[in-house]
């Protein structure tokens, strides 16, 4: 379900999303495409957004996935400071979920459907 | 209040037989609910094409990330009152316990933000509000919320939980499955509703062996209630009932269909039972339930592992704590640390997509137990003889060790 059905304009350029927003090739992510997905949610990406962006961005370069949350998290609250605290931060900036909103605006593919049983 | 309704051949064939049918439930909801009638159509047309229309997406409400299931058709040109049909989970109280006031508010607001369509409960252990629009989901969520309920779970994260009704109504439940729930629940609600985990956690609580709950198959942590003394025998009760039923009733349905032969019938019309022997099927108990009852030194077992099919097949929970007392307020702490502990372990060690049971048998009980600081116990194993996981080549050892400490823990 990865057809190009939408379409994003950042810096001039156009890339591929699918219906839900994500774009279809993560290698297209350039920080102004992180701010245009963030605009579209209502989000202005301050130094907490960026810290969390570069980190997944970082993952999937060596790993050529999308992190875990658990990782994003085990990151806030190690090299953040954050704490017992991370997971709070993460919805703090990212209040729609991380699969909704954090993977998106990051350039991630869109994660597979839930396991809903 | 004449609707669309879309003629549904195959469903229809649904409908006749004793049974009640959703087809005719959802009928008689489509003459209030468009999104209804086109879902029997979409429906209809599954039927027809042997094939699913629905797919996944994204949506969420504020501060949540998971509880919501998004369903989008891929016919909407055809039937586009249900082009979106999510549904919200929604925990219900421990035991499923509900006053008709609640269930009225419940409906009132499904009618006004979804279909009208609610299932109680799903497989999940969820309420199922079936059928939202995308823009409705909010809204809907925030009404029950200022109900005093709570987002399900779904995705990598702890799940909602299961009871059964137990002590409230059971009178085999052997301990308080409400509030063993609530508190271990509450523990991890940050767990439930934001989604940080390897994959699924199950918590379920069944009062007796009977385990309504499914929980030893369905259950990452199973607490299911037991008793570690005698089966408590009214005789007299055992005669009546052999007055009514006769000898050869309880010969054929009780005694000899118990798995370890340990009951038997004396002459005089009472019963004894070979309690060492008892492996707590519930069977008898389940047959004569006024001459029978469980013990009176009542508590849990704990068992960790149970799961569905995925990366291996189904598995069984294992036993990891084969009795604890539930009766105080630390007795609840510890389970609920117990809980943590698990969960911790697994958040570290988990592969992704991998349950709490797949790590087990991929690394070993034994460095789980060590990993959750539990020790090795013989009562984990019900038949060490026969059981080919058991080694016994470093038995003096280990049961030395084993006397060791729990000489230490009587005198500590
Ligand atoms: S699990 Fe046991 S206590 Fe609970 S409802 Fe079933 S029979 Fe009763
Ligand atoms: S509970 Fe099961 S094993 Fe125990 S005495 Fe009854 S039938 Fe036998």
């Amino acid at each position: 379900m990865n057809a190009q059905v939408s379409e994003l304009v950042a810096n001039d350029v156009t890339l591929a999303t699918n219906e839900d927003g994500y774009l279809l090739d993560p290698l297209d992510w350039t920080p102004e495409v992180a701010i245009e997905l963030a605009r579209r949610d209502g989000l202005e990406l301050t130094e907490d957004h960026w810290r969390i962006l570069n980190f997944m961005r970082d993952y999937y370069e060596e790993h050529l996935i999308a992190a875990d949350a658990r990782f994003v998290i085990k990151y806030l609250a190690t090299e953040g400071g954050y704490g017992r605290n991370a997971r709070a931060e993460l919805y703090r900036l990212f209040p729609y979920g991380y699969m909704q909103q954090t993977c998106k605006i990051a350039g991630m593919r869109r994660p597979r459907a839930w396991s809903t049983g | 209040m004449a609707k669309k309704h879309h003629p549904t051949p195959n469903l229809d064939q649904l409908e006749p037989g004793p049974w009640p049918s959703f087809v005719t439930g959802l009928k008689a909801l489509s003459n209030k609910s468009e999104m209804i009638g086109d879902l029997l159509g979409q429906l209809e047309h599954s039927y027809q094409t042997k094939k699913g229309y629905w797919k996944g997406g994204t949506i969420s409400v504020y501060g949540y990330g998971g509880g919501v299931i998004p369903r989008f058709s891929e016919v909407a040109d055809k039937f586009p009152a249900s082009r979106e049909f999510h549904t919200l989970r929604i925990m219900p109280p421990a035991g499923m316990h509900y006053n008709t006031d609640i269930l009225r508010k419940l409906a009132d607001i499904w009618d006004r933000h979804g279909s009208g369509l609610i299932a109680f409960h799903g497989q999940s252990g969820d309420i199922m509000f079936q059928g939202a629009r995308s823009e409705s989901v909010q809204p809907a969520f925030d009404e029950f919320n200022a109900l005093g309920f709570d987002m399900g779970g779904a995705g990598p994260s702890v799940r909602t939980s299961m009871s059964c009704v137990g002590s409230a109504r059971c009178e085999h439940s052997c301990f308080n499955e409400a509030r063993a729930h609530r508190e271990v629940l509450n523990n991890f609600t940050d767990d439930l509703h934001r989604p940080a985990l390897p994959y699924k956690f199950k918590f379920k609580f069944s009062g007796c062996p009977n385990d309504c709950m499914n929980s030893i198959q369905r259950a990452d942590m199973a607490v299911i209630g037991t008793w570690r003394d005698d089966i408590q025998i009214d005789q007299a009760k055992v005669g009546e009932f052999i007055a009514e039923k006769g000898r050869n009733y309880v010969l054929d349905n009780v005694t000899s269909r118990c798995p370890t032969r340990c009951m038997s019938l004396n002459d005089d019309d009472t019963l004894t039972v070979d309690n060492h022997n008892c492996v707590h099927c519930m069977h008898c108990i389940n047959v004569m339930t006024k001459a029978l009852s469980p013990g009176k030194d009542r508590g849990v077992s704990v068992l960790v592992g149970g799961k569905r099919t995925l990366k291996i097949g189904d598995l069984f929970g294992s036993v990891i704590v084969p009795f604890m007392k539930l009766e105080n307020a630390e007795d609840y702490e510890r389970l609920t640390e117990l809980g943590s502990e698990i969960i911790d372990f697994w958040a570290e060690n988990g592969l992704e997509h991998e349950r709490c049971g797949e790590m087990i048998e991929r690394i070993g009980l034994e460095n789980f137990l060590e990993g959750i600081g539990i020790e090795v116990d013989p009562a984990m194993v019900s038949q060490p003889r026969t059981n080919s996981f058991v080694r016994t080549d470093m038995w003096e050892e280990e049961a030395e060790k084993w006397n060791q400490r729990h000489t230490g823990e009587a005198s500590a």
